[in-house]
């Protein structure tokens, strides 16, 4: 691992801290658009149905009115809004405004007026008359023999896309077979900003877009598409995002209020409502999923199957995607697996990229299956993982990279660590009145998308100081990235975190990146970023050597040694760049690099979790979840312990109650704000511990891998195998709020106790 | 157009007025156009409507007090446990900065039907809080099924308390379950029959000494939630036991035969199966958000965590 880094695996406070603490960083919504019209999306309050009339006459009397966008206004096609690069599983079923609503999130009419107020009352008055048509809102109904296809240019059935991968035998199961049905439910990002972008189209020429976006170049290139402009004359700034987790990987309303900013001839803002935040953007896909396991009785792993079916909404966005990056994600090794995965379209929520990306689910069924072999066949679960699991030079099933480091076992003798100092400082009780006991779960996922087609550059300027300026295409959602290249930068020139700037997701003045997405951007743009720095050295000492001609130059860690015959000068890298700007045979020192991902390198996690049970009372009160990552190097440990800290609040939810609940009465969802749909808060939280293995990644930039989606994979299963222990159960679906009382963390028992 | 009394005298002057406190449970109300924002008299400015003072035997509270202070009264603490409890239990530090004890007691009844925006409700048709003929919870309920989730009335009721108020011009005085009755009845048709009525102040007699009493709520998340179910209970010598519950029906419920066990001095287990009995046959159960009717039958087993009360908790002191 060679010497200590300077910059990287220390505990640094992100770049953005102190403004985003005081106020003062600019979200979408807080930018001063010159002149902007607030917009309003009216949507469609039915989960099927079919517009029949448009009236806007009321609304062209409300003061302050600018205009209504209809269906018939904006061009008619179909398109992906995914913010993938594009690729065969990526169809095109979305428009831009639809006069056949497939869900309660699609775009009707866009209305425009000089002030959010007259927006809100003009919107009122626009009259939609609709044919209502009874909604597909389950698996069920949608597979259901004769079931209408939502789709049908796609597929005459509401079987969208399947995805099927196999090795070995489906005969050889091994000598003990369980098998077991899981169930999860749909859920939210939440993300505390709500969707926004301001669009200025007002020339019909050029069109500028700010907006939460985590694929900036993506979605410039599909609004080029779309309204036949060239990429070059559209411009997408992404300013601060207040939290993405997938839910920016895709185009939102971007397009309609371009249009309707060249309707207007001035720029237009929308800032989507809490509900929409809900109903019109994206969920974690729902899944019920059928799982075999067998294992020979000393425990050795010999089979998986899995039988996937995954709730994707009417629009298949990443729907096809998302289902096909569920199938490789095993990490252990299994002779035999079989992975059998459908895109189901309904009128439900729309489905779409969120942490985990289908991961999260096949991960939730697989480490409760082995939880109950290690059971049966009288194993400790831990050991049980540990005897099956990859090593390095080993393969994922139906994956042909070897693993190339993997830190697992470091990572569950830490935990295990942590769980020993609990249990003696605080016992762990089972008797008639409270059962208390600890669930593991193990997780893998990628560092960049599987399909390996992350693609990253990079750009670095050296000023003549020897200060630095970075620019890359990713974007920072609030994860940290710019800190975390910068820190990448400041490590491989050999300068001081101060002495780098960055600056992130700007199509105009940044270089191209896929996007934000798969956990890819310590990865693939941190390997990007390290590309342009090491180019930028090279052509630093190309250029000092031309400044001494007769004198020999080496590189070190820290600058530059000129030796010629006794004299030896070092130079710092700022003096070198100093030296090479100003010299009459020097230059300007501009590197670059440019990072397409070779491989995905897997972070793993080891969670445990422990559940208080009361049988007498139904309750479930969670305690501890520790988490132990390998993460590679950690480039930023504050960062890094962030992630998985917050990857462990959105498994809390995910396992206890977050889910978007459909009515059978109103035939769609009734969780449309923060008291309906409940996200846990600091309060609720058990007592949390995280820890990094120490890992290297020879493929990653000094020896990194991901961790912004792995942190929340294992959470759930981790909590529900503590719960089936304690309660004695096979529970296999979310949330566990439908079996048990969910008591919070800090609930007190007795009234002022 | 929008009134800031300064005086009480003032504030009755207003009619057909929508009396408003911190405004906590109306704002999102408007914001879902269920309720009018028109003609809004705000009593927060009254400073008479602030006070929580000794009066005669007991306390009065006035009905702009806000809930921060009701938690924090050394009065109510001393005196009133359970009320301190309960607004102390109130949604989150900044509502209870804000909220008042009027507005916390007159809230609007909840539904998942109701508490939704305009464009949401449209895909049904009106129901009986909206203007409409139906109960979208129980479609052949003749009245509005909608829950009562106030925290503050729950504790209130423990402590047999009194509600001052205005209504047509004259002063009442009458107990505040009668007051909430003809609240919640009311706002079941609350668009088309509002009850007119300024609340201000509410009364409560001090406990006998050594009585004990505490509150106890079952929300899913710490903070900000509203009840899924609450309880207040008193008990101890020179007056009955009295066990109330909210969050379980459209008002308050009295659970006199738990109570009743209570006073005779029961084993827990009876008296945890007694109050299952009871709310089983008294509540009123609706879908809600998060939770199934099963496990919302397993809260009625939370009167557990008051049942302590027995034996080691604060007891009231002697005005």
């Amino acid at each position: 691992m060679g010497k200590p880094f300077q910059v990287l695996n220390h505990a640094i406070p992100r770049l953005e801290s102190m403004e985003k603490a005081t106020g003062k960083i600019a979200y979408t919504a807080d930018l001063d658009a010159h002149g902007a019209a607030a917009a309003i999306v009216l949507r469609s309050p039915h989960s099927c149905a079919r517009v029949l009339q448009i009236d806007c006459s009321e609304a062209e009397k409300v003061p302050g009115f600018l205009g209504c966008l209809l269906p018939c206004e904006v061009p008619d096609i179909l398109y992906n809004p995914s913010g993938n690069p594009p690729a065969e599983l990526l169809l095109a079923d979305a428009r831009i405004l639809t006069e056949n609503p497939r869900y309660i999130g699609d775009r009707i009419v866009c209305v425009a007026a000089e002030t959010d107020e007259a927006c809100r009352m003009a919107a009122q008055k626009v009259k939609i008359r609709y044919e209502v048509h009874a909604p597909l809102l389950t698996l069920k109904d949608a597979m259901a023999e004769g079931a209408r296809p939502i789709q049908p240019h796609l597929s005459a059935s509401n079987i969208v896309k399947r995805r099927n991968v196999s090795q070995g035998s489906p005969d050889q199961k091994g000598e003990v077979l369980l098998s077991g049905h899981f169930s999860t439910p749909s859920m939210q990002h939440v993300p505390i900003e709500p969707t926004c972008c301001i669009c200025d189209f007002s020339d019909g020429k050029n069109l500028t877009v700010y907006s939460n976006s985590q694929t900036v170049f993506q979605e410039r290139r599909i609004v080029s598409e779309l309204l036949g402009l060239k990429e070059n004359d559209v411009r997408f700034i992404k300013p601060a995002v207040g939290g993405g987790f997938g839910a920016r990987q895709q185009l939102h309303s971007q397009p309609v209020i371009a249009l309707m900013s060249k309707k207007l001839g001035r720029p237009v803002r929308l800032v989507y409502t809490r509900e929409e935040e809900f109903t019109a953007t994206a969920v974690r896909l729902g899944t019920e999923i059928d799982i075999e396991v067998g294992a020979n009785r000393d425990g050795v792993l010999q089979y998986l199957s899995a039988y996937y079916l995954a709730n994707i909404g009417p629009y298949t966005i990443h729907g096809p995607t998302i289902v096909a990056g569920a199938s490789r994600k095993i990490q252990y090794r299994i002779p035999n697996y079989f992975f059998d995965g459908y895109s189901i379209l309904t009128n439900d929520i729309c489905g779409g990229a969120f942490r985990g990306y289908g991961n999260t689910q096949l991960t939730f069924g697989r480490e409760i299956m082995l939880d109950r072999m290690a059971q049966k066949l009288g194993m400790d679960p831990l050991e049980f993982r540990l005897k099956n699991h990859v090593k390095v030079g080993e393969h994922f099933p139906c994956v042909d990279a070897p693993v190339t480091s993997c830190a697992i076992e470091e990572c569950a003798r830490r935990a295990m660590e942590i769980r020993t100092r609990i249990d003696v400082e605080e016992h762990l009780t089972f008797d008639e009145e409270v059962r208390q006991a600890w669930g593991v779960a193990f997780a893998c996922h990628g560092s960049g998308p599987s399909s390996r087609e992350g693609l990253s550059s990079a750009i670095v300027m050296l000023n003549d100081d020897g200060t630095a300026r970075i620019l890359v295409g990713s974007a920072d959602i609030g994860q940290g990235s710019e800190t975390m290249l910068s820190q990448i930068a400041a490590e491989t020139l050999g300068l001081s975190l101060s002495d780098v700037r960055i600056k992130a997701a700007d199509t105009l003045l940044t270089p191209y990146d896929t996007g934000t997405f798969a956990s890819s951007q310590t990865f693939v743009c941190g390997n990007a970023v390290a590309l342009a720095c090491r180019d930028a050295r090279a052509k630093l000492l190309k250029q000092l050597m031309e400044t001494v001609p007769e004198a020999v130059v080496t590189e070190e860690d820290d600058g530059f040694l000129i030796s010629s015959g006794d004299k030896r000068e070092h130079l710092s890298v700022q003096q070198a760049v100093r030296r090479v700007a100003f010299h009459q045979h020097g230059g300007v020192i501009i590197g670059c690099g440019s990072y397409k991902a070779q491989a995905s390198p897997s972070p793993f996690v080891v969670c445990m979790a422990k559940v208080e049970y009361r049988p007498k009372l139904n309750t479930v009160r969670l305690l501890h979840i520790i988490e132990a990552a390998d993460v590679g190097t950690p480039i930023n440990r504050l960062s890094v312990e962030g992630q998985l800290e917050g990857g462990i609040a959105q498994g809390v939810g995910y396992a206890l109650f977050e889910r978007m609940e459909r009515n059978p009465r109103a035939q769609k969802t009734v969780s449309t704000d923060l008291l309906h749909y409940r996200v846990p808060q600091a309060a609720d939280m058990p007592k949390t511990h995280v820890v990094i293995a120490d890992s290297y990644e020879p493929t990653g930039p000094h020896g990194a891998k991901s961790v912004g989606e792995v942190a929340t994979v294992p959470v759930a299963p981790a909590i529900v195998n503590a719960v089936n222990r304690a309660a004695g159960t096979e529970i296999g679906t979310l949330p566990l709020c439908d079996r048990f009382v969910i008591l919070p963390h800090s609930a007190e028992r007795g009234p002022l106790s | 157009m929008n009134h800031f009394p300064s005086s009480l005298s003032q504030a009755t002057e207003y009619r057909d007025a929508i009396f408003a406190g911190g405004c906590t449970d109306l704002m999102p109300l408007f914001k879902n156009q269920v309720r009018d924002h028109r003609n809004l008299v705000f009593l927060t400015q009254i400073p008479e409507l602030r006070e929580i003072r000794r009066e005669g035997p007991g306390v009065s509270i006035g009905a702009s007090a806000i809930l921060a202070d009701v938690a924090e009264s050394e009065l109510i603490l001393n005196h009133f446990p359970a009320l301190a409890q309960a607004a102390n239990a109130v949604a989150s530090p900044q509502i209870r900065n804000i909220a008042t004890m009027g507005g916390n007691i007159m809230q609007d009844r909840r539904c998942i039907y109701f508490n939704q925006s305009a464009g949401w409700r449209s895909s049904l048709p009106p129901c009986f809080k909206t203007g409409g003929d139906v109960c979208h919870q129980i479609p052949n309920s003749p009245v509005c099924r909608a829950l009562y989730y106030s925290d503050v009335a729950t504790a209130l009721l423990v402590y047999d308390a009194q509600a001052e108020y205005w209504e047509k011009g004259a002063l009442h005085c009458a107990p505040l379950r009668e007051l909430i009755h003809r609240h919640c009845e009311a706002n079941g048709t609350a668009c088309r029959n509002r009850l007119n009525i300024l609340v201000t102040r509410f009364f409560m007699d001090s406990p006998p000494k050594g009585e004990r009493s505490g509150f106890y709520k079952y929300a899913m998340r710490t903070s900000i939630d509203f009840p899924l179910i609450n309880f207040a209970l008193r008990c101890g010598r020179s007056r009955s036991a009295k066990l109330v519950s909210g969050a379980a029906a459209p008002e308050p419920l009295i659970l006199e035969h738990t109570a009743a066990l209570l006073d005779h001095g029961a084993a827990d287990d009876d008296i945890l199966a007694a109050c299952q009995a009871e709310l089983k046959t008294l509540a009123m159960p609706i879908r809600e958000a998060c939770i199934s009717p099963a496990r919302k039958r397993d809260l009625y087993l939370q009167v557990f965590s008051l049942l302590s009360l027995r034996e080691d908790c604060p007891k009231s002191t002697e005005l």
